[in-house]
Formats: C-alpha cells, sequence, structure tokens
C-alpha cells in the first residue's frame, strides 16, 4: 500500500495527527529548557543534580562519538589512496579473483591490511548474495545540479572536477536543472557552460523548471525531480536501462577529488541490493574554507566531524546534502517530495518507507568539498551560517511525516520504527537543547541559589565535578582541533603555520557556536514548525574568491 | 563497525548507570567509608583567605590543595582547622560539620608576622581626624591650628601637590601654617561629609570664632574665611557631595541654607526640626511633632512627607524621640540614633537595637550595619531580608572593655578600637569569636581604615607617631577587584 509522502492533502484525522507530531519535537524542546530553568530557580538542588546526571550524560555521549570519528577519520585515510578502477575491476571479474586475490598485505600495514580486508568482505557478500552488478563498463553517472542564484564561475569549477575524473566523462551525464525565475545571466550562463563542455561528456542537459507548477512549493526537490523526469525522458529515448544510472545530487558549489565517481562505482557494484541503496559521501567545506571567519570554519568542521560518526552507523545513517542514489530506485518511489525544503534527507525516508524499511544508506569514505556559507563580512557570515543551519534543522519536518507513515505501514518491524523514530525525535530535541543547557542553563542552579543550598555540600562539589566533566571533554575537543587540522587543506597564505594556530584557537569559542550558530536555529526551526509557520526556501549565500 | 557500536553502546550505557548515581551521591556528601565500611552523609569546609595559597591543616593533617579550596568527605563532627602561610601569623579555629552541609569559612584575613607599623610623621602625635571615603586623613599634634596635619594617602592626589621648589611629594602637609593669623587660631569642632573633600573649621582665635572652609586636594589647600555667613554658632553643618556649593547648617531647631557661590544666606528654610541628614536631593529630618518626614532640598517647604507609612516605625520614631544623629545611607534605608542609646531604622524590624548604642557603620556592598555599645558590636545582615522568625542580628563574641569606634574591612572584618587595643574581628565564622589584635594604639586617638589601599592609619601606643599598617596586600586587592568587576558584569 503506497501512502503519498507529504503533509499536504491529509484527512481530517491525518491533519490533526500531524499537527500534533509537528509539535512534538518543539514542545519537547522547549519543556526541557524552560523546564531546567524553572527547576533551577525554584529547586535548584534537584537542578543541580540534574546537571550533574545531564552533562555527564554529554561526556559519555561526546567520548562515545570521538571514538567512531577516530575511527572513521582513521578509515577515511586508509582509503585515500585506493586504485577504486582496480577494485571495480574485482568486481567485473569476480570469479577469477576470488580464486585469485591478490597477496594479503601485512598486519603491520594497518591501513592496506584493512583496505584489503574490507574488500575481500564486500566481494565475498556480493558473492554469497547472488545479486550481481551489471557491468562497470556500462555505468553512467548522471550528475544533476539545481542552479537557482549560482554564480557561473562557481559551477565552472563544479564542472572541472567532474572533467578530471578518472571515470570515463564520456559516460557522465551532466544535467543542470535551473529554476524559470532565475536570473536571465545565470540562464545565459548555464547555456554557455553547456555550448563550451557538452562534448566533453556524455551530454549536458538543461532544463528550465516552469514557475508555480501546482501541487509544488517553491524548494529544490521540486526543481530536480522535474529535472530527473526530462533526464529519465532522454535516458529512456536513448534505451539506456534505468538500473545502469546512478544520479547524484549536487549542490552547484560541490567540487569531488579526481577518484570520487570510480569509488562510487565501486560502492554501487559491489552493494547487493544496489537498488535499494543510497550513497553518502563525507560532506566537507574546503572550498573557501580559508577565506571565512573562523567560527564558520569551527561550525562546518563539525559538521564534516557528524557525519563522519553517522559513517560507522549504516544502520541508522540518512542522507545529506550531497548524495547519490540508483535512478531506478528515484523512479520506484517517484522522485524527490516537491512541497519540502529538506529534499536529501526526505528521498531516504520516502524509499525506506516505499520499500518497507529494505532500504538503507552506504556511506562511502570519500569526501566531496562545498563551499562554507559566508559573505563579505562577518555580520553577514552570521547570519548566512544561521540560516543555513536553521534549513538543515528544518530536516524535523519529515518527523512527522515519517511516524504517520511508519503507523501505516505493517510490513516494517516495530523494532526498526521506534529504533527510527527515537533516534530523529532525540537528535532533534538534543540539536537544539544541548548548546543551551551545557552552556547557559547549566549554571543557573549556582546563579539563584537560595541560602539553603548556598550552604549544602552539592553547591560547592557540583561546580567541581561539572568542571572535572568539562575538562574531560577537553580531551574530545584537543582531538578534534587535531583532526580538523589534518582534514583542512593548507591555507595558501604567506603563514600557513599561524593560519593553523588561529583555527586551533578558534575552537575555544566552541561553546559560544554551539549555543547560538546550533542549537539556536534548531530551536528556530522546531519553533515555526510547532506554530505552523512553515519555512519558505532559501539559497544560502556563499562567497567565494575563485583563483585562476 | 556495528558490532563494535553495539559493543561499545552497552559498555557506555553500563558505565553511565554505574558512575551517575555515584557522582550524583558523591556531589551530595553521601559516600562510602571503607575503614566504617558504611554509607556515610558527609559534610565540606570551604576555605578561602585573603591573601590565597595559604596551607590549610585538618585535625593536623594537611589538606591537598591550597586555598580557596574544598575540604570534603568529612564524617559530621568537629574538625581543629589550622591556617598557615608564610609570613602570617597561623589562624585556627574549630568549626562544626553536619551531614549534607557545607561549612564556608569565607575571606579568613591572615594577619602579617609580625604586624608592623610604619610611621609617616616624625614627631608624636596626638589623634587623628577622619572623614569617610576621602583620600586624606588629618593627624593632630596639638590644640592650635598650626599643629593640624593633611596627609593625602591616595598617591595620585599626593602627586599634584607639589609645593613650589620642592621636588618630591609630601607625606604631611600643614594646613594653617601659611598665614601667620590663622596659625594660632585654637580648633573647637570640625565639620565634614563622607566623599566629600571639603572640611569646615570652627577656630577660636583670639576671642573670636571664626569658620573656615577648606579644599583639602586640588591644588594647594584653600582656606576660606565662611564666618559671615552663619549670623548665629550652628550646631551642625552639612552638605551634599555632590554638591558643595550649598550648606545647610542647624541650629535653634531650624535648618538655613548658605549658597557658598553668591554668599547667600536663605535662614530657616526648615523649622521645628529636631534633627536631620542630608541624601542626595532630599532632607530627611525629625520634626517636633515627632515625625521623621523628607522633602526636597531645592523646595524644602513644599510637599514635606512621611519617609515611612509603616505605623509601627513611627510609634517607634516617637518612642524613642529625640535623636541625635541621622544617618541616610541611600535614599531608602536611613539610620536614627537617638539619645536614648536606641538604634532605628526606616526598614525593618525598624528597632534594631533598644539602649546603649554609642555608633554604627554602614557596610554599602556588603548592605550591613555594625553598631556597638561600649562593650558589645552587633552586625545586622540587611541583605538576607526580615524574617519576622529570625533574628538578623549577630553579636562579636568578646568581651569588649571601651568601643570607641568600628570600620569595616572588606564584607565581614570589622576593625575595632577597643580603649587601647586595635582589634579586628570576623562577623561571619566561627561563632563570631574570631577576634585578634592588631595592635596598642592611643587612647581615644581615631583609626582610619582606606579599602583602596588596604591599610590601617592609626597612632601605635608605643611610638606615637602617626602610622599605617598594611591589612590587605596589593595583590589581595586588585583580585578582589577583579572579582568584582565580573560578578557585576555576570548580574549585567
Amino acid at each position: 500500500m503506497q501512502h503519498s509522502y507529504t503533509k499536504e492533502n491529509l484527512s481530517p484525522e491525518e491533519h490533526k495527527l500531524q499537527r500534533v507530531l509537528e509539535i512534538l519535537p518543539g514542545a519537547t524542546s522547549w519543556t526541557i529548557l524552560i523546564g531546567m530553568i524553572v527547576l533551577a530557580v525554584k529547586q535548584p538542588l534537584w537542578a543541580a543534580i540534574l546537571i550533574i546526571a545531564i552533562d555527564l550524560y554529554w561526556l559519555f555521549k561526546l567520548t562515545y562519538m570521538t571514538i567512531f570519528l577516530l575511527l572513521s577519520y582513521f578509515r577515511l585515510k586508509t582509503e585515500e589512496e585506493t586504485d577504486w578502477k582496480e577494485k571495480i575491476l574485482h568486481v567485473d571479474n569476480l570469479d577469477h579473483y576470488l580464486q585469485n586475490p591478490a597477496r594479503k598485505p601485512s598486519p603491520l600495514n594497518v591501513a592496506e591490511f584493512f583496505s584489503w580486508r574490507r574488500h575481500h568482505e564486500e566481494l565475498n557478500n556480493l558473492k554469497n548474495s547472488g545479486e550481481l552488478p551489471p557491468p562497470s563498463s556500462h555505468i553512467i553517472h548522471a550528475i544533476l545540479f539545481p542552479v537557482s542564484k549560482e554564480a557561473a564561475c562557481i559551477i565552472e569549477s563544479s564542472l572541472e572536477s567532474l572533467r578530471k575524473q578518472s571515470f570515463d566523462s564520456r559516460r557522465i551525464l551532466i544535467i543542470f536543472a535551473v529554476e524559470e525565475r532565475a536570473d536571465e545571466s545565470i540562464k545565459t550562463d548555464i547555456l554557455n557552460l553547456q555550448n563550451n563542455h557538452q562534448t566533453e561528456f556524455f551530454d549536458i542537459l538543461v532544463f528550465f523548471h516552469p514557475d508555480q507548477i501546482p501541487g509544488e512549493a517553491r524548494v529544490k526537490g521540486a526543481n530536480v525531480t522535474y529535472a530527473a523526469r526530462k533526464t529519465t525522458d532522454f535516458l529512456a529515448e536513448r534505451n539506456i536501462a534505468f538500473k545502469n544510472v546512478i544520479l547524484s545530487c549536487f549542490d552547484a558549489d560541490t567540487i569531488v577529488s579526481p577518484n570520487y565517481l570510480d569509488c562510487l562505482t565501486y560502492h554501487f557494484l559491489v552493494t547487493p541490493k544496489r537498488y535499494q541503496t543510497s550513497f553518502q559521501p563525507i560532506p566537507v567545506y574546503h572550498n573557501n574554507i580559508w577565506q571565512v571567519p573562523g567560527f564558520a570554519r569551527v561550525i562546518e568542521t563539525g559538521s564534516s566531524f557528524f557525519q563522519l560518526i553517522e559513517a560507522t552507523n549504516p544502520e541508522k545513517l540518512v542522507t545529506f546534502s550531497s548524495h547519490s542514489m540508483s535512478l531506478k530506485a528515484l523512479i520506484d518511489v517517484d522522485y524527490w517530495p516537491v512541497d519540502m525544503i529538506s529534499d536529501d534527507s526526505a528521498i531516504f525516508w520516502k524509499c525506506y518507507i516505499h520499500f518497507n524499511g529494505q532500504y538503507k544508506v552506504v556511506p562511502i569514505l570519500t569526501t566531496l568539498s562545498m563551499d562554507v556559507a559566508g559573505s563579505n563580512n562577518w555580520f553577514e557570515t552570521v547570519r548566512a551560517v544561521y540560516k543555513q543551519k536553521r534549513r538543515w534543522a528544518w530536516g524535523v519536518e519529515n518527523f512527522p511525516i515519517v511516524v504517520r507513515l511508519f503507523l501505516k505501514n505493517k510490513a516494517i518491524s516495530r523494532y526498526d520504527k521506534i529504533k527510527h523514530t527515537f533516534k530523529m525525535f532525540e537528535a532533534h530535541v538534543s540539536w537544539s537543547s544541548w548548546g543551551f543547557l551545557l552552556s547557559i542553563i547549566g549554571w543557573l542552579p549556582i546563579f539563584y541559589a537560595r541560602q539553603d543550598f548556598t550552604y549544602s555540600v552539592i553547591s560547592y562539589n557540583a561546580p567541581r565535578v561539572m568542571g572535572i566533566i568539562f575538562n574531560l571533554a577537553g580531551l574530545s575537543l584537543v582531538i578534534s582541533i587535531l583532526m580538523s587540522l589534518s582534514l583542512l587543506p593548507k591555507s595558501d597564505r604567506r603563514f600557513p603555520i599561524k593560519e593553523q594556530l588561529i583555527h586551533a584557537l578558534e575552537w575555544c569559542t566552541l561553546p559560544l557556536i554551539l549555543t547560538f550558530l546550533s542549537s539556536l536555529p534548531a530551536l528556530d526551526a522546531q519553533t515555526r514548525l510547532m506554530l505552523g509557520r512553515y519555512m519558505e526556501f532559501w539559497v544560502t549565500d556563499k562567497h567565494r574568491t575563485v583563483k585562476r | 563497525m556495528v558490532k563494535l557500536r553495539k559493543i561499545l553502546f552497552a559498555v557506555f550505557t553500563l558505565l553511565y548507570l554505574i558512575i551517575c548515581p555515584a557522582l550524583i551521591l558523591y556531589s551530595l556528601g553521601i559516600v562510602i567509608k571503607p575503614e566504617i565500611k558504611d554509607i556515610v552523609k558527609t559534610g565540606v569546609i570551604y576555605v578561602d583567605t585573603t591573601p590565597s595559597g595559604a596551607t590549610v591543616f585538618v585535625n593536623g593533617k594537611v589538606s591537598r590543595e591550597e586555598t580557596p579550596t574544598v575540604i570534603d568527605n568529612l564524617i559530621p563532627g568537629t574538625y581543629e582547622i589550622m591556617i598557615k602561610a608564610p609570613h602570617y601569623k597561623t589562624w585556627s579555629t574549630q568549626v562544626s560539620v553536619s551531614a549534607e552541609k557545607a561549612t564556608p569559612l569565607n575571606s579568613i584575613l591572615l594577619l602579617h608576622d609580625p604586624i608592623l607599623s610604619t610611621p609617616i610623621s616624625q614627631k608624636p602625635v596626638e589623634k587623628l581626624i577622619t572623614a569617610d571615603e576621602n583620600p586624606f586623613v588629618l593627624a593632630v599634634t596639638g590644640d592650635n591650628t598650626k599643629d593640624l596635619f593633611l596627609h593625602l594617602w591616595d598617591e595620585s592626589f599626593r602627586q599634584n601637590l607639589l609645593p613650589e621648589k620642592e621636588t618630591t611629594p609630601f607625606f604631611l602637609k600643614s594646613l594653617f601654617n601659611n598665614d601667620p593669623a590663622l596659625a594660632q587660631g585654637h580648633i573647637i569642632k570640625y565639620f565634614s561629609t563622607p566623599s566629600s573633600p571639603y572640611m569646615i573649621f570652627l577656630v577660636e582665635s583670639n576671642n573670636k570664632f571664626k569658620y573656615y572652609w577648606s579644599d583639602l586636594i586640588f591644588g594647594a589647600t584653600k582656606i576660606e574665611d565662611i564666618t559671615d555667613l552663619f549670623p548665629t554658632t550652628p550646631t551642625d553643618i552639612q552638605w551634599n557631595e555632590s554638591d558643595p556649593r550649598h550648606l545647610f547648617s542647624f541650629e535653634n531647631q531650624s535648618v538655613s541654607r548658605i549658597d557658598l557661590a553668591t554668599k547667600a544666606i536663605y535662614p530657616k528654610i526648615l523649622e521645628n526640626v529636631s534633627a536631620f541628614t542630608i541624601s542626595g536631593q532630599m532632607i530627611f529630618f525629625i520634626n517636633t511633632s515627632r515625625s521623621l518626614v523628607k522633602t526636597s532640598t531645592h523646595s524644602p517647604q513644599e510637599n514635606i512627607r512621611l519617609v515611612s507609612t509603616s505605623p509601627l516605625f513611627n510609634d517607634l520614631v516617637y518612642k524613642h524621640f529625640p535623636f541625635s544623629y541621622l544617618s541616610a545611607v541611600s535614599d531608602n534605608i536611613i539610620f536614627l540614633l537617638g539619645e536614648d542609646g536606641s538604634l532605628l531604622s526606616n526598614v525593618k524590624p525598624y528597632l534594631l537595637f533598644d539602649k546603649d548604642v554609642l555608633g554604627f557603620q554602614w557596610n554599602k556592598k556588603a548592605q550591613k550595619l555594625a553598631f556597638w555599645t561600649a562593650t558589645k558590636v552587633g552586625v545586622f545582615d540587611f541583605s538576607k531580608g526580615t524574617d519576622p522568625q529570625q533574628d538578623q542580628r549577630v553579636w562579636i563574641n568578646y568581651k569588649f572593655i571601651e568601643i570607641k569606634q568600628a570600620h569595616w574591612i572588606q564584607d565581614n572584618y570589622l576593625v575595632v578600637e577597643d580603649a587601647s587595643d586595635l582589634l579586628i574581628a570576623n562577623t561571619e565564622c566561627c561563632g563570631l569569636s574570631d577576634v585578634r589584635k592588631i595592635a596598642d594604639i592611643q587612647k581615644n586617638s581615631n583609626t582610619y581604615y582606606s579599602a583602596k589601599i588596604g591599610k590601617i592609619f592609626l597612632i601605635p601606643k608605643e611610638t606615637g607617631l602617626f602610622s599605617y599598617i598594611n591589612i590587605i596586600s596589593q595583590h589581595s586587592l586588585l583580585k578582589a577587584v577583579t572579582k568584582e568587576k565580573a560578578e557585576k558584569n555576570t548580574e549585567l
């Protein structure tokens, strides 16, 4: 039984349920925050006890996440030198390879050993699944770029990175999904790009998405869906099997490494249920990382870390930002939602529900780089980052739809429903409340301590305990700083060491950043959903000085 | 990776479920004591000293951290606390620790060992004349005006007053020496206002009484004869520190205003006045009808109204009339010292003490009032609010002999002039028994404490010289100022 992944056109009962579920995350977040404030004022003793429990929970969670951050980072580093083309050949000649595998590296060469072991596990799984892939030579990559306000130089850089792919560019289909309402200059630039580079790829298609199609909101999902449909027609006319097409929906500023498509191809081929799988790379924001203020660098690096951590938990991984999937799967679920802002995560849930829980995300340990939200000056950058985070947090709009559809779907196991529902709910509530709890509210019991609390043991022990917890958490901060310095591209300025030192110090502003540029926009988004003030799509301001 | 994740999740969850309650119990002071094999509710002692960095001994055992420190895991009972620091006298007390309670020993002031006084004058001095919150002290070596010397303890002012042809700033400057006619006068009385650099001296010279207005800190000391502005002899002269141009003189149950700039006299702007004081733009006074009323200094005859509408307070004012001294420490708080020795306030509980009170000192920052009789010193803490069930008044646990004066040091210490002993008393901890002797002083010589530089100015009995003692080091003062600023920023 198919149910529409939308909040529109619901029956009265469904609409009520939808509204209740829309209110729930925001109400929970506000209840936690206001409740803690009230408790701190009225019952500082109990508030102090609760804060200790919360702080300790946070320390454990941080430590837990840091372990997986390190593991994921290690894995990312081990795959950096991988020859994906060679691995693809192994898949193409699966039986032969499994009988004559490459020499097992020494365990002392840790990176190679784990890479080899993983590769062999994947090949054996593929063989045992019986779901053999098409030949790699049949694979076509369709790269979809939605365009609204992006300058030609930004898109040109993205195109350049695709031209440099180790994957055969004649099997790369570029699609520009341009909004009809875009400036004429933008449209002209796109058409020029098409003219100039069409022969370098399989083709470059340009589709202009008409405005105000009934049933559509002014969202990116509507634009890319329109272009994807047109692309499907294009491929059908040329008798290209949809099963052989991997569609990647990139942001206009996405720049990929030269072996990205080979890496993606490999993972597509080696995944048994490839037509019920999305492929999620690690997004980094390195294109203009040294051109933006320090706080923007810190917060975007933090976002990358989050994705690295999520990559270690594929059972609960959800697609985010630029990602890839089989065109067949996209067609099966009738493309992206055309009335939702968070199309990147919504498409996963749409697929998950459509395939009755038999849909997953495979993390591919390679990066793709985008721009940090930024602008010409510091204040505008704060605004841009805030709005971007709020848009990301608007992914909470999926919660009520997913839960409603879970309630209707009898095929997905109760365990999986509870697991996903809890994770989604907890993630959003934590996102909006942790920053405030740790930075501000946690200190209120001491501030509002009454006489009886002031002369209690806990009024002296609680700050010491919290201090120890925060000092231990500092270890995670140090690890994050070191990793970020390793991940970041080298600065091309005159004193790169100085830049790195400054960047290390910038991480000390993390409590402020977490509160006002992470928790606050999340709370903003949840509050809007709670009040029924649905957000319009806002194209993120990005500012990059392009080097010639 | 998925398996590892599940294993780690289970391990972390288990650890959290074990550590979290243990940590909460520890924070509450509930610990397991292996030696007695039982769970015990413990207490803590918080020790903070001025200066910090002192070593704390608990029942003879040294604590692991220097002050400020929290000594935790203490089984309820009594503990001997000893605090030692190099070049400071050892401080000790006995402290009771209760279960789940903290016993704070806040800002224990350590005294130098030995306590040395540094002389300022080269010749003996009879007494000191002080004016609160001013950067100077006057030293008196005799009865005549030529025996009156000014000491500016605030160096920033001292630098401005280099006499001509001198290259080094003075430490003691004669006030009236420059004018031979004035130098032989005899000081009868002086009038001053806290935070005001001006003083008025009533001088008797050649059988004539003269009033001299003096500016003690700006430029060369100015002395102006303002006798003509007082046709009758006032019993009191007051002025607002922010408006020294206008003086208010009190005589024959009336208040007159004098404009120093225009030399205009406005006689009897208020009549039927028993006692008065000025704060800001308001005059507070007790009228002959035995009520405490207030009015504006600009139009005193208009809008005279009761300070408090509380019948209880007004009855007390009526009952304890007349009053020898009024002090408005702010626009909202007024203290009244009755001729019967009673001490009243216009804020609850109104009657602070009913007899024998000789004086009082207000601590603005801590919102505390110290008051004394000849043999007792009491402290009233207004910051804790007024609870009718609880007596907010505490008494220093010490047998004083003849208290003359007391000054606040920081928020919780008093320096008390008791006969010829100069004592320092802690008003918060240790059962209020922490009273230590600082010095032997000349009886009735007065002392002065400067909070800005942490010094007490006194006349030691041994030398008779005008001297000072360092009570709080510059480093500790700086720390205190920084902490105060941080607290103010937090409040903002």
